[in-house]
């Protein structure tokens, strides 16, 4: 199942922010020293507690940002980061925030179309879905938001957590779409501070302490050392 | 690899050259002497003439009157020459009082929105040579670079004794210094094309995919904006005609301009002035209002000043709609002229485009810069004559006056709409150039910055 030509490639990477506005200001490093590949087909796990970096390097694996120092190869693969209701403005209907949102992720025309009908169905939203999202309940927003992001395909998958969202029938069915999408043969990368969905879903771990990597390899293994890490902390 | 980007980056910066050349081959360059210049000082203010004459005499219709005020220090005077006809001799009268002038030079020039070149000059060697005093002036003797003229009485005056014709014919007849300076910027745009790879982020590969989202994202936001309201887009037309008739009111009703043709001249200002100052300051702030945007998913940032531009370009087509059905109201015709607009308004849009990239570009990192660039545009407003006309200001500012594009643009949208003349080209031409230059350089520092604005604090 998996290539020896790694998709994504970190090397000693580091990001850092600027705490005061602009570009001024000291500096505070998010990622120190993070390194692992990502191989073709599998589902990497990023594991470690919150405000280690995590999201830093997703939006680094997505390309939204760049490595202040180390080296970052994406060897030409569309990656991009499961987000919810991505553009959805207020004032459009169900219909035309599934082409706005689309479209900012990387959908043709075309291809939303084809899979309006799909979208419009698994969010259950009937006939709301010709009526501006201001008046949708909350739970609504969120169905429709999952909806649009379960069609993106790009050929390297972020998922920040997966969590249901919605009612409790909702999230069910959510959860078990998200699952089964991280289950297909795509390359995914998964981030989760939930040492038991990591397990469950992931080929791979990698674990992440402090923007430093500290660990890389068999899920099994790498969860053990994360777990004897955190008794001991 | 990277001989076929060398070969793309080399056939790009070919065609933008190439491009450049057959546009300045187009262009017209022609350059007429307009302007009569007089440098001299004397010890007290006073009025100074000039008389053209055709051969048939002196005429105080073919003459200019232009009054001398500082007297510390050497000044030039300018007369405009007449419009039609050559004239043969001149009758330059020195004041209404007797006084020792110094007189350093008479100069053939011609200035345009953007220029003032000297074409032909007489010196104070020149001058004793080709001119001789005629009433009231004791003596004209060379004095270091300029002569002494002794004016006894309250009518002096000299006067030309060649034939003028013959230098005005060999004056030369091509602005060539603008036409090279146009040539140096089109090389510099093709060596910018050459080193800047797509400076927007946009290949070809992708266009198709971002103009997709550009326009639908401007679809959207219009749309929002219409569902805010009740009237919904039926404001992008009452709004405008609430503003014009604010200032029909107040202008043509109170301030009794009633008859002449200062409201249509003010809307017409006030109009294309909106379309620059709303495409300015919404475009400046795209980028960082898009802050939420660029965190989640990578995007060509250029897209977000793009897309606001366009917005507001979409706001302008209705309102600039309403301006010409109101000119026709008030009695102006289409002309053949109106065939200029689309050049206008694409001149307008590159040049708006460029200021917006430019800003939208440093804004994120500079967010105080808003309220700098709303003052700017306040100050910008009243010298762009948008309530006066370029013929109030003194002919020595002009040069000044033009230097900003806006004064050119809202100055040639009148000659179109109002006055049945053609756009002033070659003004155009340099807007043009320097636009195109300024948007590959505004461009070229967002894809610069574009990884670094996800991580600056909105």
């Amino acid at each position: 199942m998996i290539d020896n030509d790694p998709l994504l490639e970190l090397e000693n990477v580091g990001v850092c922010y600027r705490r005061k506005r602009g570009v001024f200001g000291e500096a505070f490093w998010a990622l120190k020293d993070v390194s692992f590949k990502l191989y073709h087909g599998e589902t990497l796990g990023v594991i470690g507690r919150n405000g280690v970096g995590k999201s830093t390097l997703l939006r680094l694996m997505a390309g939204i940002i760049k490595p202040n120092r180390g080296q970052f190869t994406n060897h030409g693969y569309h990656v991009s980061l499961l987000s919810m209701q991505l553009g959805f403005t207020g004032y459009l209907t169900g219909r035309e925030n599934i082409l706005l949102s689309g479209m900012l992720m990387g959908l043709r025309r075309h291809e939303i179309y084809e899979k309006m009908d799909a979208i419009i169905e698994f969010s259950e939203l009937g006939e709301f879905i010709e009526r501006p999202i201001a008046t949708y309940s909350s739970g609504m927003v969120a169905r429709l938001g999952f909806s649009i992001a379960l069609q993106a395909e790009p050929d390297i998958l972020l998922i920040d957590e997966i969590l249901g969202v919605g009612d409790e029938e909702f999230s069910q069915k959510s959860m078990k779409a998200m699952r089964e999408r991280i289950k297909s043969n795509k390359t995914i990368v998964f981030v989760s501070h939930n040492a038991v969905l990591v397990q469950q879903l992931c080929d791979r771990v990698v674990w992440i302490e402090e923007g430093v990597t500290r660990a890389e390899g068999d899920t099994t293994a790498v969860l053990n050392d994360y777990h004897h890490f955190l008794h001991v902390g | 690899m990277n001989n076929k980007f060398l070969f793309r980056r080399i056939s790009l910066a070919l065609l933008v050259f190439a491009l450049g050349i057959a546009v300045l081959q187009l262009g017209d360059f022609k350059i007429l002497p307009n302007i009569l210049t007089v440098e001299l000082q004397a010890p007290q203010p006073d009025n100074y003439q000039i008389y053209y004459d055709f051969g048939k005499g002196i005429d105080e219709t073919q003459s200019k009157t232009r009054r001398l005020e500082t007297t510390q220090s050497f000044t030039n005077l300018l007369f405009k020459l007449p419009t039609v006809g050559i004239p043969k001799k001149l009758r330059i009268d020195l004041g209404m009082q007797p006084a020792k002038i110094l007189l350093k030079s008479i100069r053939i020039e011609s200035q345009g929105r953007l220029y003032r070149h000297t074409l032909y000059e007489w010196d104070a060697a020149a001058i004793l040579r080709d001119f001789k005093p005629e009433h009231d002036i004791a003596s004209m003797t060379p004095e270091g670079s300029h002569l002494l003229v002794q004016a006894t009485g309250n009518d002096a005056f000299l006067s030309s004794q060649i034939d003028l014709t013959k230098i005005f014919e060999s004056l030369p007849k091509n602005n060539d210094f603008a036409k090279n300076l146009l040539y140096f910027v089109t090389a510099l745009c093709a060596v910018l094309v050459f080193f800047i790879e797509s400076p927007t982020g946009l290949t070809v590969n992708n266009l198709a995919r971002f103009g997709e989202l550009i326009l639908y994202k401007t679809y959207a936001d219009l749309r929002a904006e219409t569902e805010r309201t009740y009237l919904g887009f039926l404001w992008w037309i009452f709004e405008p005609i609430m503003y014009m008739s604010v200032f029909y009111i107040m202008f043509g009703l109170m301030m009794g301009h009633r008859t002449d043709d200062y409201v249509p001249f003010l809307l017409v200002g006030l109009t294309i002035w909106q379309w620059f100052k709303s495409c300015l300051s919404h475009g400046s702030e795209s980028i960082l209002g898009a802050h939420g945007l660029i965190t989640q998913i990578y995007l060509p940032k250029v897209i977000f000043p793009i897309i606001l531009i366009l917005t507001d370009t979409v706001k302008f087509i209705f309102i600039f709609s309403l301006l010409v059905i109101f000119l026709w109201l008030y009695g102006y015709s289409v002309t053949i002229h109106y065939l200029a607009l689309p050049i206008l308004f694409f001149v307008q849009l590159l040049f708006t485009t460029s200021l917006t990239f430019i800003l939208a570009a440093v804004v994120p990192f500079l967010p105080d810069l808003r309220f700098v660039v709303e003052n700017v545009l306040q100050a910008v407003f009243f010298v762009s004559g948008v309530f006066v006309a370029a013929s109030i200001v003194p002919e020595e500012y002009l040069g000044y006056y033009y230097l900003n594009p806006m004064t050119n643009l809202i100055e040639d949208y009148r000659n179109v709409l109002m006055y049945a003349k053609m756009p002033d080209w070659s003004s155009l031409l340099v807007i043009m150039a320097i636009s195109v230059l300024g948007i590959i350089f505004g461009a070229y520092l967002i894809k610069r910055f574009e990884h670094i604005y996800p991580k600056v604090m909105p």
